[in-house]
């Protein structure tokens, strides 16, 4: 493996067990946390490659703390996966405002977590001919994908 | 294999649950966890599993240790008699770890051991063998052992004295410390392993949810089952391990559009019964004839028939080059069997297991609850299209010279709606409006309607009443009121001389409007009482002369343009043939309580 890290952040620890099981199975490299502060705080510490965070969580709500990590210049570029219940969506203007990729309903399925981060984790491994920054792929627009 | 490889190859073992192994006392991690935790304590660990055979040692420890460990198997022999000793004095009944001391051995009092035994519920995984210097003045035990192991004595004092001694005499006291941490380390590495079980279990719970979730959404009615099947085949087929999956479904539970002659049993084709999804594609006669060999419906107790290595079997020899491994589920509904579902081969190189076919299993079930509301909404459907055709045979029971009249309009209208861009479903209640039209005419004498020549004023007057009469026979029917207006206005005129409501151009509703038309056209070209069939031609002009009069010109227009030789041969050859009209959801339409005129304007043309 590569040795990319994925930040995993849920306040519910089965959630947190089934989507790091699934990564780390997979080879990659991962980091837990139980509240959006505590991962804010172990995203400026270890810089992972990829964040998948629960929406409704204490302190630091998900999408409060890819809002964060978009205006650290630390971890502005870290691309996120949100995880949220069913029947919830998100605005265009809350994903444009941060780096949220995709948008999974729960229950997820491990599959897609696991297709979903090979995605970003392939894509930002090869460079674009520009610039040196990770070629992602393309913004999601707003569009909710379960 | 070392434990790791043992725990990992069986955790990530492929499709299935992991089924940790407990005949290891635990983890190389966890051992390694106690053996840093007592290196500094000066006492020395190493693991040995329930036969007294060693599994691991604190290598990283006092080179004293390693010294005596790697000379020759004198050091080695000497702890396994001792792990041995210790495994047998304990007691099978205990349920906690054992601790014991060594009050005699060859190097007393010089080198003291302890023993925590490593127990699951009640059996001995293996033994803890702790050692350990003891007193700081080493003597003749030591130097006795030295000389066993064919080492040098000064050498060895000085690697002791690096080692640290000063507990050693308290080993005994620190005895059921190590028990406990042993107990401790046990649990923690059984609750790790009951997590990575219970994560695994949530996670397939996870995908089989999902995927419910996914398919759920897409079995709304009414549907064809085929259509159906090949969309959820594709989803389902990634989440589980098949390589492909297929569906065969009963004949006689299904039913297909069927021509009105066909009688009540009509086989369906085999594209709407047999779907395959995936890489294996075998021929649907192959298939058949698995599905009849493996039969679902004998099954009971398990639910599904599961085939691994298929090939190996005498019985499925047949399948070779296509079969590997298969489970079949019963599309079961309330005890009746509506069809199979097939799982056929691993994409890996494993078979299939619980996990699979708790999945398929869920998918199947929701499936067959599917098929038969389908096959009850269809058979509805069936039920109220026979209802209405027995009301339209007994007016044409009455008039033979009208017979098949309400079928031939009923097409006519329909072809008419559909050349004029109503959308499909608006043109089936077109249909079934106008096979209605007459249905009125139960209620006028048959003296009138078969009266051969011209009728009376008051004949016609009464002859006039039909409509109406329709309209009462059908109104306490709830379902069927957005019918009703083109049997109570498809004899109104444009030019407003129609009855019974005297309406005129647009005020007539759209249903009246077509149905007038084609009833006019089939009227004016079959043989009457009162005269002969007029040839297509003459009924065509007739139709051109009396658009905006008679009838609504733009529809004169598109009846003209669409062919009415043809559409009189097909009228005659077709009429009758009617599609299931539960498949394409025209009932839900035919009440739908909107009007057909603001869906021929705002549907899409020639939809």
């Amino acid at each position: 493996m590569n040795g990319q890290k994925v930040l995993v952040c849920d306040d519910e620890p089965h959630i947190l067990h089934v989507v790091s099981a699934k990564l780390r199975n997979a080879g990659y490299e991962v980091i837990t946390a139980e509240d959006g502060a505590e991962a804010f705080e172990l995203a400026k510490a270890h810089l992972p490659d990829l964040v998948f965070t629960d929406l409704q969580m204490p302190l630091l709500s998900g999408l409060e703390l890819c809002a964060k990590m978009r205006g650290d210049p630390a971890t502005n570029g870290i691309p996120a996966v949100m995880l949220t219940a069913r029947g919830f969506s998100l605005g265009a203007q809350e994903l444009a405002d941060t780096n949220i990729r995709k948008v999974l309903v729960k229950p997820f399925s491990p599959r897609e977590v696991l297709s979903t981060a090979r995605q970003i984790l392939e894509a930002a491994l090869r460079p674009t001919p520009s610039d040196n920054s990770p070629a992602l792929p393309k913004h999601d627009n707003g569009e909710i994908v379960n | 294999m070392s434990i790791k490889e043992c725990l990992t190859t069986t955790l990530e073992g492929q499709g299935r649950l992991p089924t940790p192994r407990y005949d290891l006392p635990f983890s190389e991690a966890r051992f390694e966890e106690l053996v840093r935790a007592w290196r500094p304590l000066g006492v020395w660990l190493s693991l040995w599993n329930c036969s007294g055979q060693p599994i691991t040692w604190d290598r990283q420890g006092p080179k004293l240790w390693t010294a005596l460990w790697t000379a020759g198997q004198t050091f080695q022999n000497a702890l396994a008699a001792y792990a041995r000793a210790s495994l047998e004095s304990s007691d099978g009944e205990a349920q906690s770890a054992e601790i014991g001391e060594q009050a005699s051995g060859p190097w007393q009092p010089d080198i003291h051991l302890a023993f925590a035994g490593v127990r699951r519920r009640t059996r001995g995984l293996g033994v803890v063998v702790a050692a350990a210097l003891r007193g700081d003045g080493l003597g003749e035990s030591f130097t006795r052992l030295c000389n066993q192991c064919g080492l040098d004595r000064t050498v060895m004092l000085g690697l002791a004295r690096q080692a640290g001694q000063g507990i050693g005499l308290e080993i005994g006291k620190l005895a059921p410390l190590l028990a406990q941490a042993v107990e401790q380390a046990r649990l923690l590495d059984d609750k790790d392993n009951e997590l990575a079980v219970l994560t695994q279990n949530i996670e397939s719970t996870y995908e089989e949810l999902h995927l419910i979730y996914q398919i759920s959404a897409r079995m709304g009615l009414p549907q064809k089952p085929a259509e159906l099947l090949e969309r959820v085949g594709a989803e389902v087929l990634p989440v589980t391990r098949a390589s492909a999956i297929a569906f065969v479904l009963k004949a006689e539970e299904m039913t297909g559009d069927v021509p009105a002659g066909a009688g009540d049993v009509h086989e369906l084709s085999a594209n709407d019964r047999i779907i395959e999804i995936g890489r294996v594609a075998p021929s649907p006669s192959d298939l058949e004839r698995l599905v009849t060999q493996l039969d679902v419906a004998s099954v009971d107790a398990a639910g599904h028939v599961l085939r691994n290595s298929a090939a190996s079997r005498p019985e499925l020899e047949w399948t070779a080059g296509w079969l590997n491994h298969v489970v079949a589920l019963p599309l079961c509904h309330k005890q009746k069997l509506l069809g199979t579902m097939l799982a056929i081969n691993c994409v890996d190189a494993g078979d299939f297991t619980s996990v699979d076919v708790q999945l398929l299993r869920a998918v199947a079930d929701r499936i067959a609850a599917f098929l038969e509301n389908q096959r009850l909404y269809d058979d509805l459907s069936d039920l109220f299209l026979g209802l209405l055709r027995t009301m339209v045979s007994s007016v044409d029971a009455k008039d033979p010279y009208t017979y098949g009249h309400s079928e031939r309009v009923a097409y006519i209208s329909r072809c008419l709606a559909r050349a004029a861009g109503i959308p499909r479903r608006g043109c089936e209640r077109v249909y079934l409006s106008a096979l209605l039209h007459d249905v009125g005419k139960i209620g006028v004498p048959d003296a009138i309607l078969c009266k051969p020549g011209k009728l009376t004023d008051e004949e016609f007057d009464a002859l006039k009443k039909h409509p109406e009469i329709g309209v009462k026979i059908l109104s306490p029917v709830r379902q069927i009121r957005d019918l009703i207006p083109g049997v109570r206005n498809h004899h109104e005129r444009m030019d407003g001389r129609g009855y019974p409501d005297r309406l005129a151009g647009q005020d007539i509703p759209l249903l009246g409007r077509i149905i007038c038309l084609a009833d006019s056209f089939d009227a004016m070209t079959t043989n009457r009482t009162y005269r002969g069939a007029l040839p297509v031609a003459e009924a065509i002009a007739e139709v051109r002369r009396c658009a905006g009069t008679q009838f609504d010109s733009e529809l004169a227009e598109v009846f003209i343009g669409m062919d009415p030789q043809k559409v009189f041969h097909d009228a005659r050859a077709d009429a009758g043939t009617y599609l299931k009209l539960g498949h394409i959801g025209a009932l839900d339409y035919v009440s739908a309580g909107q009007s057909l005129e603001s869906d021929w304007r705002r549907g899409p043309r020639g939809n």
